[in-house]
Formats: C-alpha cells, sequence, structure tokens
C-alpha cells in the first residue's frame, strides 16, 4: 500500500468511525436546540442497531431494515417526548430510564427471534460491496479518494449536518426550535407551540440516533451485537457539547473522536522502537485523553442553550 | 368606545383568592393604570387577560365582544399585547429576530431577514423607538429592551397595550421616555393598561386609576380628582407615608475603602474604571447611576465574585490579599443582594438553614464539623421573633414566604453575622411598602450602631432620603460626589447621564 | 423533646409528604404490571415467571431461601456503592455518571494490594483496612479528577466521567491487567494473580457466599446520611445542588468554597463507587479478571432515581435491585432472558420519571374527597 492509498483509506476509516458518533451528535444538537436533554441516545442506538437488523433479517434488504429502524426511533422518541414534554419529567431520569430498558428488551427479543444469546446472524448490509457509493473517478485523487468507496449511511450522515445547519439557522423552524431552547415562556408568549416544537425536535433527533446505531449495525457490520453502541452514544453527547450545539461543531468533534481512534489503530501498527514499548491501553485511552486534554486547553466554557434541560411547564 | 371590559372576574389559587369578583371597563385611546400593593392580584388579572390564566368565572369582553383568551395565542388574534415585568427576550438573538418571531416573514420554508430587518426599521421609524435591528438583545441595555418588547407587540397590531410594573427597571430617564412613548401611543388611538405600585408616576401619566387590594377593587378614580396620597389610602387600607426618618450620627473612623479599583466584567469589557471611595463608620455612602454604568461590576468586585484587574479594597482597615467572597464576609461584611432568590437565599431549604447560612460552619451551629440542631432552632426562634417573620414556623420552605417576608428572612441572617460593613444593593427592589419601610429603618438602626452602608440603588428617593453623601457612576467612572442636602433629583439625573460633573475632593 | 414534637409536626403539615415514599412504591407496582403486559405480548407465563423471579429472589422465603438471601445481600451491596456515589454527587448538583470507572478502578486497586507481597502478609484486619483505604483512595482520585476539571476548567462532568470511564476501562483492560498486574502464565490464571486469605472479606453466613460487605455498605449508608444531613459540608453540599440553576451563587455568596467542596464531593463519590468495585474482588472474583463483567455504575444511576437520592431510599432500592437480578437466573426456566429483570428496572425508573402522572393518578384514586374541601 503506497502513501497516498493509505491516507485515503485513513480519511475513509475515520469518516466510518465518525458517521455513529456524528449522528448521534445531530439527533443532541436537535433536541437540546430546543431544550430537551436526551442521553438516551446510547439506547436508541442500541435498538436501532437491533431493529435495523432483524428489519433486514425478515425481508432479505438493508433497506427495509432502516425503516424499522426509524420506526423505532420514533417509538423510542415518542417514549422520550411523552415523559419529558406531555409530563415535564427529569429528562435525565427518562434517557437512563431507556437505556436500561435497552439492554434487557434487546437480550429478551435476541433470544426470542434469533434464540441467540447477545448476537444475531449476518444479514444483508449497506456495507457490502454492491450497496457501497462508487465514485471511482476520485479513486486516485488525495484527500478525495477517501470518499471513493463510502456507505449511503456516512453520507447521509454528511447531507444532514449540510441540511441541519441550513434549517436550524436559516429556516423559520430552526429559528423556532431554538427560541424554544431559549426561551419557552417567551415563545409561548408569542403563540408558539412550544409543546409541539419540542416534540418534533425529540422525535427527529431520535431517528437521527437510530440512523447512528444503523450506521453501526447495518454499515460497518452486517450484524448485531450486544456490545453494539457501547458508549458511541454518550461520545456522540459529548461531541455534541464538544461542538458546541452546532451541527458543524458536532461533525468537527466527531471527526477528531474519529481520528483518534484510526491513529491509534495506525500506531499500533506502525509503532515501533520507543512506541512499540507503549502498551495497546494507553493507545485505546488515547481518544478519551485526547478530548479532556482538548476541552483544557482549546474550548473552555461552552454554552448550552439558556433553557436546556429544563423541564418545561405552563402556567395554569 | 369600550376597548376592554372585564365583568365578575373571580380567580381561585388553592388557598388563595387572588381576583375577587373584579369589574373593570377601559375605554378607547386611554392610559388606565391599575395599582396596588405585591400581591393584590394586579399580575394575576393581566395574566387572565393575557390568556395565560384561565379565570375560575367572570366574562371578558374585547371592543364589545365577549370572548374567551385560552392562550396568549387567543390574546393577540384579539389585538391584545403584553410587557411583561420579566422581559419575554430572547438574550441571544437579535432584535430583529425577537421581533418577528413567531409572525416570521418568510420565504418558503426559509426565514426572510432583509425583509424582517426592513420591517423593523419601518415600524421603528413610525413609532420614534429607535433600535438597531441587528444587534444582539443581550447587548442591550434595559430602557432598550424593553422598546424590544414594546415594538414587539406593536408589530403584531395590539391595539390594547398591558405594561407590568414597566418602570421597575428603569432609570428616571428612560422611565421619562417611556412615558413619551406611551402619550404618543395612547394619542394615535391606541389603548394602555399601566400596572404599578407607584404611586407618583402613575399619577403623572394616566387618565383614570383602578385600586386593588387583596384581591378585591378599592375603586376607580380619575386622576384629577385625586391625588397620592388617597390613592395609598386605598391602597394599603391606611394612611402611609413613606418618610425616611432622619438619622444623625456622628461619622466615625473609616471602615472600608477602594482605591483605583478596576474591573473586567465577565463579558470581558472594563466596567469600572479607577474608582476609589471611603465608608466610614456609622455613614451610608449612596451609589447613584443609571443601570449598567458599573454597579454590577463594584458589587461583584466588593463581594469577591470577580477578582479585579486593578486597585485595591481595604476591609477594617486591613488591605484584602485574595479577593474571595469567603475572605470579604471573614472581614466583617454583610451583603443584601438585589436578587435575594438568585444569590440571597436558599430557597428549597427552610428558614433555619437559610438564617444560619454563612454562619454554619462556626460555633455554636458547628462543633468539629457536626452541625448542632438545638442552637440552631433556639437561634431561628429568636431571629422569626425578633425580625416579625411570618408565618413564625421555622420549618417552613423559603420557597413558600412572600417576597417580603424572604427579604426579612435575608436580614435576620446577614445582620446577625458578626458585621461592620454592609453592602446593600437595591435592598427594596420588588417589594411592597410596608417591607421596603423595615428596611429603611434596619438600614438606619444599623447605621446608628456604627456599621457602615454601602447602598447602591437605582431609586434616587431611595438614596437622597438615606444617604449621607451620594457618589454617581456613569460609564464605570465616579463622576461626581454630592450630599441629599446639596442637590436635587434633576442635578443627579443630569450626573447620571453624564451631562454634569462635580468635582471630588479627596 | 419539645423540639423533637415540633419537628414531627412539621412534617406533616407539608401536604403529601408522603408521596416520597409513595412514588416509588406505585412506580414499582406499575412497572411489574407493565412487565406482566410485556410477557404476555411474547407468549410466556406472566404468573410463572413472577413466581420464579421472586421465589429465588431472595425477598421471601422458600425453598434455598438462605442461598437467595445471601446472594440478594451480596449484589445489593454493589448497586448500593454506586447508587450512593450517583447520589452524592447529585445532591451537590453534578451529574456524574463516572461510578462505572470509579468502581473498576477501586477493584483493580484492590486485586493489587490483595496479592501484593509485602502486603499480603499482614494480619487480616490490618491487610483488610489498608486495601479498602487504598481502593477507596484510588476511586475517590478518579472522582476527583472530574471534580478537578469541572471546578478549575469548567468542563461539564458529564463529558469527563464518560472520558474518565473508558480511559478507567483501557488502561486497566489492556495494560495492567495483561502487562504489570498479569498472573503467572504457568499458574495457567488469567487476570490478576489471587488475593491472599488476609485480603478475602469475612463471610457471615455459613454455607453461603455472603460476607461483611452488606455490613460496610450499611454502614456507609448511615455514613453518607450523617455528612448530607449532620454536617457543615453536609449542609453546603446540599446548598450547592439547591441553587444550580442560579450557578450556585447563593451558597458563594456566603462563603462557601464552591470549588473545593465540587472536588471533595466527586472524591466522595468516587470513593462510595470503589466500595463497590472491592466488594467483588475480595468477596466474589478474589482476582481481576481479564474480561470485568461491568455495569454496576449504570444500575447504580437507576438505583439512585429508585431511592430518590436519600440513602435510606437507596439502601431499599439498591435490595430490590439484587434481589431482581437474583431472581433472574431462574426466570430462565420459564424460557425467559435473565436480563428480564432490567427491563424491570428500568419501567421502575420509567416511571419515576413519570412521576407527575403517578402522583396524579394517587392523587386522584387515594384523595377524591379531600380535594373538594381544599
Amino acid at each position: 500500500m503506497n502513501n497516498m492509498s493509505l491516507l485515503n483509506s485513513s480519511l475513509s476509516q475515520t469518516m466510518d468511525y465518525a458517521a455513529p458518533i456524528l449522528f448521534a451528535a445531530l439527533g443532541g444538537v436537535i433536541s437540546e436546540n430546543a431544550g430537551v436533554v436526551n442521553i438516551a441516545l446510547e439506547g436508541i442506538m442500541r435498538f436501532a442497531a437491533f431493529f435495523g437488523v432483524w428489519g433486514a433479517f425478515v425481508s432479505g434488504t438493508p433497506w427495509i431494515g432502516l425503516l424499522w429502524g426509524i420506526v423505532i426511533g420514533i417509538v423510542i422518541g415518542s417514549l422520550h417526548a411523552y415523559i419529558t414534554v406531555k409530563w415535564a419529567g427529569d429528562q435525565i431520569v427518562s434517557g437512563v430510564a431507556i437505556n436500561v430498558m435497552s439492554m434487557g428488551i434487546i437480550t429478551y427479543l435476541l433470544e426470542l427471534i434469533f434464540k441467540t444469546t447477545g448476537y444475531s446472524p449476518p444479514v444483508p448490509y449497506f456495507g457490502s460491496s454492491v450497496n457501497r457509493i462508487h465514485l471511482v473517478f476520485l479513486k486516485d485523487i488525495p484527500f478525495l479518494g477517501a470518499f471513493s468507496n463510502l456507505t449511503i449511511l456516512v453520507w447521509f450522515a454528511i447531507i444532514l449536518t449540510v441540511v441541519m445547519h441550513f434549517v436550524l439557522y436559516r429556516t423559520v423552524l430552526g429559528l423556532r426550535i431554538r427560541s424554544v431552547g431559549e426561551n419557552p415562556h417567551a415563545a409561548e408568549t408569542l403563540g408558539i407551540n412550544v409543546a409541539g416544537i419540542k416534540w418534533f425536535a425529540v422525535i427527529m433527533g431520535s431517528i437521527f440516533a437510530a440512523f447512528g446505531g444503523m450506521a453501526l449495525s447495518l454499515g460497518t457490520l452486517s450484524s448485531f451485537t450486544n456490545a453494539m453502541a457501547n458508549g458511541k452514544g454518550f461520545i456522540g453527547l459529548a461531541a455534541m457539547i464538544f461542538g458546541k450545539w452546532t451541527p458543524f461543531g458536532a461533525m468537527a468533534a466527531s471527526l477528531l473522536f474519529a481520528s483518534a481512534q484510526v491513529i491509534q489503530l495506525l500506531l499500533q501498527v506502525a509503532a515501533s522502537g520507543f512506541a512499540k514499548g507503549i502498551p495497546l491501553g494507553f493507545y485505546l485511552a488515547l481518544p478519551y485523553i485526547l478530548t479532556i486534554g482538548a476541552l483544557i486547553g482549546v474550548v473552555g466554557r461552552a454554552v448550552a442553550p439558556a433553557a436546556d434541560g429544563v423541564p418545561y411547564k405552563k402556567e395554569s | 368606545m369600550k376597548a376592554l371590559e372585564v365583568k365578575n372576574i373571580i380567580k381561585r389559587f388553592p388557598g388563595v383568592l387572588a381576583n375577587d369578583n373584579i369589574n373593570l371597563s377601559i375605554n378607547k385611546s386611554e392610559i388606565y393604570s391599575i395599582v396596588g400593593e405585591n400581591g393584590a392580584g394586579k399580575s394575576t388579572l393581566m395574566k387572565i387577560i393575557y390568556g395565560l390564566y384561565t379565570p375560575t368565572s367572570g366574562e371578558i369582553y374585547v371592543f364589545g365582544k365577549k370572548v374567551k383568551i385560552n392562550s396568549s395565542n387567543d390574546a393577540i388574534k384579539l389585538k391584545i399585547g403584553m410587557v411583561h415585568q420579566e422581559f419575554m427576550l430572547i438574550p441571544r438573538f437579535s432584535v430583529t429576530e425577537n421581533i418577528v418571531l413567531g409572525h416570521e416573514p418568510r420565504k418558503g420554508m426559509f426565514f426572510d431577514r432583509k425583509v424582517a430587518v426592513k420591517e423593523i426599521k419601518e415600524i421603528s421609524d413610525r413609532y420614534g423607538l429607535k433600535v438597531d435591528p441587528l444587534e444582539k438583545v443581550e447587548n442591550l441595555p434595559v430602557g432598550i429592551q424593553q422598546r424590544v418588547e414594546i415594538l414587539k407587540i406593536l408589530r403584531r397590531g395590539a391595539e390594547i397595550l398591558i405594561f407590568d410594573e414597566p418602570t421597575a427597571v428603569l432609570t428616571p430617564e428612560e422611565a421619562e421616555d417611556l412615558f413619551k412613548t406611551l402619550s404618543f401611543l395612547r394619542d394615535s388611538g391606541k389603548t394602555i393598561i399601566f400596572i404599578s405600585h407607584k404611586l407618583k408616576e402613575v399619577m403623572t401619566i394616566s387618565d383614570r386609576i383602578a385600586v386593588l387590594r387583596r384581591g378585591e377593587l378599592q375603586g376607580v378614580v380619575y386622576k384629577e380628582k385625586t391625588n397620592e396620597k388617597e390613592l395609598a389610602r386605598m391602597m394599603v387600607g391606611r394612611d402611609v407615608v413613606l418618610e425616611i426618618p432622619e438619622a444623625l450620627v456622628k461619622r466615625g473612623d473609616t471602615i472600608t475603602s477602594v482605591r483605583n479599583l478596576t474591573v473586567k466584567n465577565k463579558r470581558g469589557i472594563v466596567g469600572l474604571k479607577d474608582v476609589s471611595f471611603d465608608v466610614h463608620s456609622g455613614e451610608i455612602l449612596g451609589i447613584a447611576g443609571v443601570e449598567g454604568n458599573g454597579q454590577s461590576e463594584l458589587i461583584d468586585a466588593l463581594i469577591g465574585f470577580i477578582k479585579p484587574i486593578g486597585g485595591s479594597i481595604f476591609l477594617s482597615g486591613k488591605k484584602v490579599k485574595l479577593i474571595n467572597p469567603r475572605n470579604m464576609r471573614k472581614r466583617g461584611m454583610a451583603y443584601i443582594p438585589e436578587d435575594r432568590k438568585r444569590r440571597g437565599l436558599i430557597l428549597p431549604f427552610k428558614i433555619k438553614d437559610n438564617v444560619i447560612m454563612g454562619q454554619h460552619n462556626k460555633r455554636p451551629f458547628s462543633r468539629n464539623g457536626i452541625l448542632n440542631d438545638m442552637a440552631i432552632e433556639s437561634f431561628a426562634e429568636k431571629k422569626v421573633e425578633e425580625f416579625d417573620i411570618r408565618p413564625r414556623d421555622i420549618y417552613t420552605k423559603a420557597a413558600n414566604l412572600s417576597g417580603g417576608t424572604q427579604q426579612k428572612v435575608l436580614l435576620a441572617r446577614e445582620l446577625s453575622i458578626n458585621h461592620n460593613f454592609i453592602l446593600a444593593s437595591q435592598p427594596t427592589r420588588g417589594l411592597d411598602i410596608g417591607a421596603m419601610e423595615f428596611v429603611y429603618k434596619m438600614l438606619i438602626e444599623e447605621k446608628k450602631r456604627g456599621v457602615a452602608v454601602l447602598l447602591v440603588s437605582l431609586e434616587l428617593s431611595e438614596i437622597m432620603g438615606l444617604a449621607d453623601r451620594i457618589l454617581v457612576l456613569y460609564e464605570g467612572v465616579i463622576i461626581g460626589e454630592t450630599k441629599p442636602g446639596e442637590t436635587s433629583e434633576e442635578e443627579l439625573g443630569l450626573m447620571m447621564l453624564g451631562l454634569k460633573k462635580k468635582e471630588r475632593v479627596m | 423533646m419539645k423540639i423533637i414534637l415540633k419537628r414531627l409536626f412539621s412534617r406533616r403539615k407539608e401536604e403529601y409528604w408522603w408521596m416520597t415514599i409513595a412514588v416509588p412504591l406505585v412506580s414499582i407496582l406499575f412497572a411489574l404490571i407493565t412487565g406482566v403486559i410485556f410477557i404476555k405480548i411474547t407468549g410466556r407465563n406472566p404468573i410463572r415467571a413472577y413466581e420464579l423471579l421472586f421465589g429465588s429472589s431472595g425477598l421471601f422465603p422458600g425453598p434455598y431461601w438462605k442461598n437467595h438471601f445471601a446472594e440478594m445481600l451480596l449484589s445489593s451491596s454493589m448497586f448500593i456503592s454506586t447508587g450512593l456515589a450517583f447520589a452524592i454527587a447529585a445532591k451537590a448538583g453534578l451529574f456524574s455518571i463516572g461510578a462505572e470507572g470509579q468502581f473498576i478502578v477501586g477493584g483493580i486497586v484492590a486485586a493489587y494490594f490483595g496479592y501484593a507481597k509485602p502486603f499480603a502478609g499482614l494480619p487480616a484486619i490490618l491487610h483488610l483496612i489498608i486495601v479498602f483505604i487504598m481502593a477507596m483512595t484510588a476511586g475517590g482520585i478518579w472522582g476527583a479528577i472530574a471534580g478537578w476539571l469541572k471546578a478549575k476548567k469548567g468542563i461539564h462532568e458529564v463529558i469527563t466521567t464518560i472520558m474518565l470511564n473508558w480511559i478507567a476501562l483501557y488502561l486497566i483492560e489492556d495494560w495492567l491487567v495483561t502487562g504489570p498486574m498479569k498472573a503467572n502464565v504457568a499458574t495457567g490464571v488469567s487476570g490478576t494473580p489471587y488475593i491472599s486469605a488476609t485480603a478475602k472479606l469475612p463471610k457471615i453466613l455459613p454455607g453461603t457466599r455472603l460476607n461483611i460487605s452488606f455490613i460496610i455498605i450499611a454502614a456507609a449508608v448511615f455514613f453518607t446520611w450523617y455528612f448530607l444531613y449532620r454536617t457543615t459540608i453536609g449542609f453546603e453540599i446540599r446548598a450547592m445542588g439547591h441553587t444550580l440553576v442560579f450557578g450556585m451563587e447563593a451558597p458563594k455568596a456566603s462563603g462557601v468554597n464552591i470549588d473545593r467542596r465540587i472536588i471533595q464531593t466527586m472524591f466522595i463519590s468516587g470513593a462510595a463507587a470503589s466500595l463497590g468495585g472491592s466488594f467483588i474482588i475480595l468477596g466474589i472474583l478474589f482476582q481481576y479478571p481479564p474480561v470485568f463483567e461491568g455495569g454496576y455504575g449504570f444500575d447504580g444511576i437507576a438505583v439512585a432515581l429508585i431511592g430518590q437520592n436519600e440513602p435510606i431510599g437507596i439502601l431499599l432500592a439498591g435490595i430490590l435491585i439484587g434481589a431482581l437480578r437474583t431472581g433472574a437466573t431462574a426466570v430462565q426456566l420459564a424460557h425467559i432472558p435473565k436480563t428480564f429483570p432490567s427491563i424491570i428496572e428500568g419501567l421502575i425508573v420509567a416511571f419515576i420519571a413519570l412521576q407527575e402522572l403517578v402522583r396524579y393518578l394517587i392523587i386522584k384514586l387515594v384523595v377524591p374527597k379531600r380535594s373538594e374541601s381544599g
């Protein structure tokens, strides 16, 4: 492998790693801009990773899997919205509940459907060569070559980031979403349907997180394992905060986290001399140490939407 | 023509009758004031009219038509607009975004910023309310923020404009401006409902005045046929004269000094420049000034929330080396913050826990780091008695107390801390007359005891009545020093605007 | 005496004061009912499932009760430890999800001081005390790092605790356990060496695995209550938690050293979580295994929430979760996966989140007449 193809494949791998994190982070961005904290991203990713595989297993095509995953995203998102918006429940508590349930329910269903403990059989997925988006003409160009062989889910993550940016900062809907996250009482007095906006944002956010789960089970891998998600939802949450609650910020943070992962892999392979003596654990921990370092050094105090996480109750 | 009529409005909250059979009839093109003490039911009534509360019973007529107002949306449709006491603004949004929110000009699904900005310019010209459409609201002074609120409701075609205590946060000059605006709006056919408990300004601008007390309507009077005294009697139910008794005390030694204090605020702007003064034992030093001219920087530095970038603070005659709240407190500082819910009390804590906050780690309340409930409770019982805190139950949570009572708890706490200096920042903000009297009395007693008091206030009458000396802050600098006997509110007003200087001899 | 009476009287006066107890109880009930529906939908027998679940949970007398009871308390100790860790931080207004990492940090340090040479020869009591002090200090420091980053650098504790969890996991599993602390390969042991007998937790119920861990954790529950409600530092911590939305300005203005308290709180929180890690190593596994079945940290959040962040509530919630986990194995006899209890656990937490609804239902059902007069 020459240097250029190593560069391109590393970049492409970075994007592959970044996509699930980015989806989760974008889910967090839209939800928290409307003032609802969603730490259930992790659980939703796991649910969707499983349901996506289930759908693909039943139908034989990842597209139906994608549909199933979206539906479960809507269902869980609705539950979170019902608890936190309709009943002004604690957003963190609700998220914890969903995360805890995701473990139990999925293992339950795995045994019920696949008669297995902790993993599913392989299913058709977006990562297979037929389903990838081939842009052959880019293949030998530095940097751009990384885009020559991505899955549709990675492309979608990139497009979604751009779309989200425009929706949040250029459209009427975005203005209203942000106003609800900043000062729901003010928005209410202006006749904005605060609860409606929050429901919408939470459900959209959950759908994005669902895509994140499927980027794992139908994008990178072709099956579900119980270790799936494995904290990616929480890393997504960190990426959102790191990215200061903006879509492009979230993208940059996701790429940073992912590139730390890839660098760690490269270092492990390419390490020589002194670096070879460094135990694997340090390489694996590196992305997380880097993140803390970056937060100390560069970002400083991030600013959340003013009414983020505050249950909104209408006066009676 | 009647713009708004309310008939037999009753609003019951659990345990409280907030509005008891209220009947009002408000004409088009009039400025109609509703006065009453805190808790008299003014705000409740307005929230009913604006659709934020549903009345228990009663009817509302707008321009002669019987209506049901279930949400602020309904109110907006009926051309009712409200400027809330706490502004309903989004600090991080621009003026334009704040004004058009909810009724945005669109280009397809996109927000058409250009058209919006143009609209704002037009409407602000029409009503003579100058604003910069692109500025972020968080960067605007309070007076301008209020203008944004007014523009917001005007743009939605409001014919009936409700102002809930609009001058509470304004300087005298800003209030002047507001009154001009209100008159202009009335003359151009709008109906204004003005809620206040400041009788002086009500007498200045109203056509008619309705007085509420404890949820009941006491009467409606024409401005020409009444006076402040009568209104006050109707409001409080007895004769009130809020006079501040004079207390001649011999000024003693210097207790607190500030030298060349320069402070950068949280936004990174130098808000206080090279300020020096002394406060003596037995003296109340007043700091006058328009809000946002360095008061909060001065207070934050004195209590130790911000480390100054230059200058020094001396407490009890000694220079404070490490400026933080703990060290300031150790050197005998008591602090009455302007926002008692934010900086004063722990709302979910009981009275007994609130009155020992700050001394909780000292004997007899704590021994070797362990709390002593017996001592805490007997202390709290004593304070509840001494400060006439009602209910007399030391287990009541601070959150369940009225504003005036909360302030008493705060005073009980701060004044029982071993202190020789009081930093009082707008100590009567949001209080009714009875509670104000109490605060003034306490401050004067402290002064007689030989305590040094620094009083930062936006209320000129308060400063003129209480202070022995007055310093005026303008753009972070002390622009002059004077004494109540040697100046007038007008002169102070000019100084506050930076139009007049008075040399200081130090 | 007068004061005691008065205090009791004042409790009464707050309307619906019993809701703190009623809400978790009703939530548990609702969760169990929802569980029935769930089992029914998936075509299994709910009655049989609950019989098996509670019959072998250790909560009720029955066959092998002694063993189930012992296992219940054994696993409860771990959940209570991480539950306390979450609640202590939560009282100060900090949302720590770091118990997971602090738990394993405590575990690995307990393992090290359990087998390492100079300590392994000490008398049992002394050895145990040293092991616990070391483990708690390490877990405490792991927590305090997040506290320091919050207090001095303003980095949100949610991010730092997540990151520290991963850092702890990788450093332990892919460095310490496979490197410096690896057992002698010749012995055929993977993971760290086994701890010496003097570091094993003494058993207290013959014929079972039950050891003193439950006594230690019960003492920790009392200590936590005492610390939060009877000490000046606890007073300050609660004041901070109550004023979180106001940036803790009120306690700060009263002279509370917020930064120091944040670091201290996170230290104590971490120390509490490391107790659980020590229990599992010193009382159950006797070594740090190559791969650690984690999750106690996250279950601790659920335990704390069910226990309403109050020490006594956490004790009870921890026992409940421990009981569900103990009964889980038996549930498999009804062809239900043994992770079923975590569905129940999640549902309980969901109903706790829905407490406005739960309260509303309780008031509707329980106090129909009283609401008329008020």
